[in-house]
């Protein structure tokens, strides 16, 4: 309608009056960045002021939560039937007589599913599907399965979301298999801290005892979030973030498979005596290097890896897990402790098979340790070479410094530091010549299998 | 949306404003803001949204608690059912005839598309700049928010100006285009991982397929229907059936009840004008109970201020800019200010949010339910600001 004072409506004035201020807000406003949430405003004391004012829910309303949480997630968690290791695993313990476990599953597509069943676990079946379980990819390091399951009847729940604190102390919901489907279980959270963990990157969620019977659970806030799936690492339950899990799936889904990483050293447990001869009071010591592999030209028996990628690696099995799941052609930074100081070896990772782990300290060295006095002591060692191989061990004199580092007759000896195949006098030599206090590295093979022994002077 | 004829109060006038006269101008006045049409003497028209969100955000978990989240969730199926009632007062309002008619859709669904575009846009550049931490795609809150600003009511009816009329019109019609943009939405919220728009679009057949299917159900039945009590309980059970199927199977309510209420338009038979009367009566609580949910679930938190401050600013822009090309488009009322008489947001925006706060319960999206609550009140206000020089409107 135009107006009487001029040609231009009001309608028009008003319109560009309108855009104009929307633009210079527009342009003020994009200049700001949100201020980053502060631990107060997380964990939901200042975010929402009002809410400190909110009657707190009743402890009979938790059943209530639940179900109505159970009929949200229903349609997005499925039941599988895997086989997991007799032995060795945390999840073996939770096994059935059988050898398998039901567990839960959890949709991430519609026609895919995520499995955390554990290291060397295998999926057998998908209960509900008669037709043989199709895996369509899997993770032996960190025990994920992707299985291929019927597509659902409706959209799923929506898991994607960002990595989120566990609100602690406080409630969660645990899924829960039987062969008659899911269920959700509360279970609280009196405390939860980062844990580090060689299979996964970032660091894990503590999440107490009480939900220790649930590996391989997904976990989910009585808000309806995906919270993460459940695992053990150190004997501690630890959730892996939803964020952490959906992240593998996407690249297992990208992969379709999981290339398991290898730089060709044999490792051990750090023993007392170990300790006492490198200095370091945990790690990986180095017992064998493949001369042709990634680690040869940089890591030498006697090497203690006390962290990957600045990561600490506190036994054998967490140094396993890490260059297994490293893709190959990476490069891993490696820490090790070598004469007492600290060096950095940049290790490329191959591809192999299997890394074949020596993680069982000798309870002969241990021994040994127990017995061990200190001064000097004759090295008791009768050798006699072998052509090609180095130094056989003929004969342990009782009491001597060979026997306390738990050198056996037949017994090998391949490498003595750098030098490979040393003939017996080399090996006599280079004890003779240790300072007192020393030590040499024997590098040393027993029933086949490659060990490290440390000569302490 | 807005109401027709004597739709003053929400749903219109029904059996107990007949039966119970009107309080006396001089008795009484302090009873006068329990009627929703004339809550804190503001006339002629305030939303029902300012009564009852406010008390619905007293009552819920962010205040006193009596809204628990257990009881929240139980209310869930009224909401749904809520849903497909204004669903199908949407597709009911598509009786268009002749070209008058159609140019007016035209002109409604391109003042609900400037304004998704330009509140749209603008919040697609503000959010990246902000990097405010929602977890949702900025893309799809941006749609989100320009969904529910798009959608807007024109008031009572008792506005006499060409102007108005048209805009009362123009507000039933709007509903259209975010109805159904939303039903994608909802299609791409609930699932786990991104789909591609193919498979949305496909979803969204199968929602309408479903308001067709139960549509055509409900007219054989009110066709068959022996008594005006039968054809209540029909009525009724059909709408419940639309908004429980479709929440159940993750699709949107109101896209559904569009469907059939737009089928009832077009076959034979009186069957729209039979729902248009009898889903008068039930509308008022589902309604009132879809405010109070949307109070409840409200969560006063810093990204939904954030975000509600310039959704009240851009949705001013969206709705003038809107009104100017819809005035150009329907090209039979010459008077101005088309977008001033749109400026009432109506309870529909807030529908959308909460249907889609349902799909996906995360705190980013409580915190887009936030904002459109608090924008959708302000802008409330702001239209009693800027009222039409006709002097109608609201």
């Amino acid at each position: 309608m135009p107006s009487r004072g001029s040609g231009v409506s009001r309608e028009t004035r008003l319109l560009a009056a309108t855009i104009g201020v929307s633009l210079v807000v527009l342009l003020i406003l994009s200049r700001f960045r949100f201020p980053e949430t502060s631990p107060e405003s997380r964990d939901g004391a200042s975010a929402q002021p009002l809410t400190r004012l909110a009657a707190r829910a009743a402890f009979d309303d938790l059943s209530l939560a639940v179900r109505e949480l159970s009929s949200r997630v229903n349609s997005s968690l499925l039941v599988v039937r895997a086989t997991v290791p007799t032995s060795g695993t945390p999840e073996a313990r939770l096994a059935l007589p059988d050898g398998t476990r039901l567990l839960p599953a959890l949709r991430v597509r519609d026609d895919a599913a995520v499995a955390l069943i554990g290291e060397g676990a295998v999926v057998d079946s998908v209960i509900g599907v008669p037709t043989p379980v199709h895996v369509l990819a899997h993770d032996p390091v960190r025990g994920i399965a992707l299985v291929r399951v019927p597509p659902a009847q409706a959209p799923v729940l929506s898991i994607r979301e960002g990595q989120l604190p566990l609100n602690a102390p406080g409630y969660v919901a645990v899924a829960e298999a039987s062969a008659a489907g899911t269920s959700l279980r509360p279970v609280f959270v009196g405390r939860s801290d980062g844990i580090g963990d060689p299979r996964w990157d970032p660091p894990l969620l503590t999440m107490g005892r009480s939900a220790a019977a649930d590996l391989g659970a997904p976990v989910f806030t009585l808000d309806g979030r995906l919270a993460g799936l459940l695992t053990s690492t150190d004997g501690e339950t630890a959730l892996v973030p939803a964020a952490v899990v959906l992240a593998t799936v996407d690249q297992l889904l990208l992969a379709g498979g999981v290339r398991s990483g290898d730089i060709g050293i044999v490792t051990q447990a750090v023993d007392p005596w170990l300790e006492a001869a490198t200095g370091a009071s945990d790690g990986a010591a180095v017992a064998a290097v493949a001369a042709d592999g990634p680690a040869g030209l940089v890591i030498l028996p006697g090497d203690v890896i006390t962290a990957v990628n600045g990561q600490p690696v506190r036994t054998p099995d967490a140094l396993r897990l890490r260059v297994s799941r490293a893709a190959p052609g990476t490069t891993l930074s490696l820490t090790v402790r070598r004469d007492g100081g600290l060096v950095t070896a940049p290790v490329t990772v191959r591809p192999s098979p299997a890394t074949r782990s020596a993680t069982e300290a000798a309870p002969e060295a241990r021994a040994a340790r127990e017995s061990s006095a200190s001064g000097e002591r004759a090295l008791g060692l009768t050798l006699r070479g072998v052509p090609g191989r180095g130094s056989e061990v003929v004969r342990v004199q009782p009491g001597s410094v060979a026997e306390a580092a738990g050198l056996r007759a037949g017994d090998v000896v391949v490498s003595l530091g750098r030098a490979r195949t040393p003939a017996p006098d080399a090996i006599t030599s280079a004890f003779a010549a240790l300072p007192v206090g020393r030590a040499a590295f024997l590098s040393v093979e027993r029933d086949g299998q490659p060990r490290l022994v440390a000569l302490r002077r | 949306m807005s109401r027709r004829e004597d739709w003053g109060e929400v749903g219109g006038a029904d059996a107990l404003d007949a039966a119970i006269p009107p309080p006396a101008t001089n008795t009484l006045r302090w009873l006068q803001p329990l009627r929703t049409r004339a809550v804190l003497g503001l006339t002629p028209v305030v939303a029902p949204a300012v009564l009852f969100v406010p008390i619905g955000a007293a009552l819920g978990p962010a205040f006193t608690n009596v809204l628990n989240p257990t009881a929240l969730g139980y209310l869930e199926p009224m909401v749904a059912v809520a849903l497909a009632v204004l669903g199908v007062f949407a597709g009911l309002a598509l009786d268009l005839r002749g070209q008058r008619d159609g140019r007016l859709f035209a002109a409604a669904s391109l003042e609900a598309l400037a304004t998704l575009i330009i509140v749209g846009g603008a919040f697609l550049v503000l959010l990246i700049s902000w990097r405010i931490p929602l977890a949702l795609p900025y893309g799809l809150v941006a749609v989100m928010l320009g969904l529910c600003a798009s959608v807007s009511s024109a008031g009572g009816a008792e506005g006499t100006s060409p102007t108005h009329a048209m805009a009362a019109r123009i507000a039933d019609l709007d509903d259209v285009l975010p109805i159904v943009v939303s039903g994608l939405v909802v299609v791409m919220l609930g699932s786990a991982t991104p789909i591609p728009v193919w498979q949305a679009v496909a979803w969204l057949f199968r929602t309408i397929l479903l308001g067709i299917a139960v549509g055509t159900a409900g007219w054989l039945l009110f066709e068959r229907a022996h008594s005006r009590a039968e054809r209540n309980v029909f009525i009724a059970g059909i709408v419940a059936l639309i908004g429980g199927t479709s929440s159940f199977l993750g699709l949107s309510p109101l896209l559904a009840g569009l469907m059939a209420g737009l089928l009832w338009v077009w076959l034979p038979g009186q069957a729209d004008r039979v729902v248009r009367s009898d889903l008068q009566r039930v509308q008022h609580p589902l309604i009132v109970v879809l405010l109070l949910v949307a109070g409840a679930s409200c969560e006063f938190s810093r990204q939904a201020m954030w975000l509600a401050g310039p959704l009240v600013l851009f949705r001013l822009t969206g709705k003038l800019a809107g009104g100017w090309l819809a005035m150009r488009v329907q090209g039979m009322v010459t008077a101005g200010e088309l977008g001033l008489h749109l400026m009432t947001p109506g309870l529909l925006g807030i529908a959308v949010a909460l249907h889609l706060l349902h799909v996906a319960r995360t705190p980013g999206m409580t915190a887009v339910l936030t904002a459109v609550v608090v924008a959708t009140l302000a802008s409330e206000a702001l239209a009693l600001v800027l009222r039409p020089s006709d002097g109608s409107g609201a």
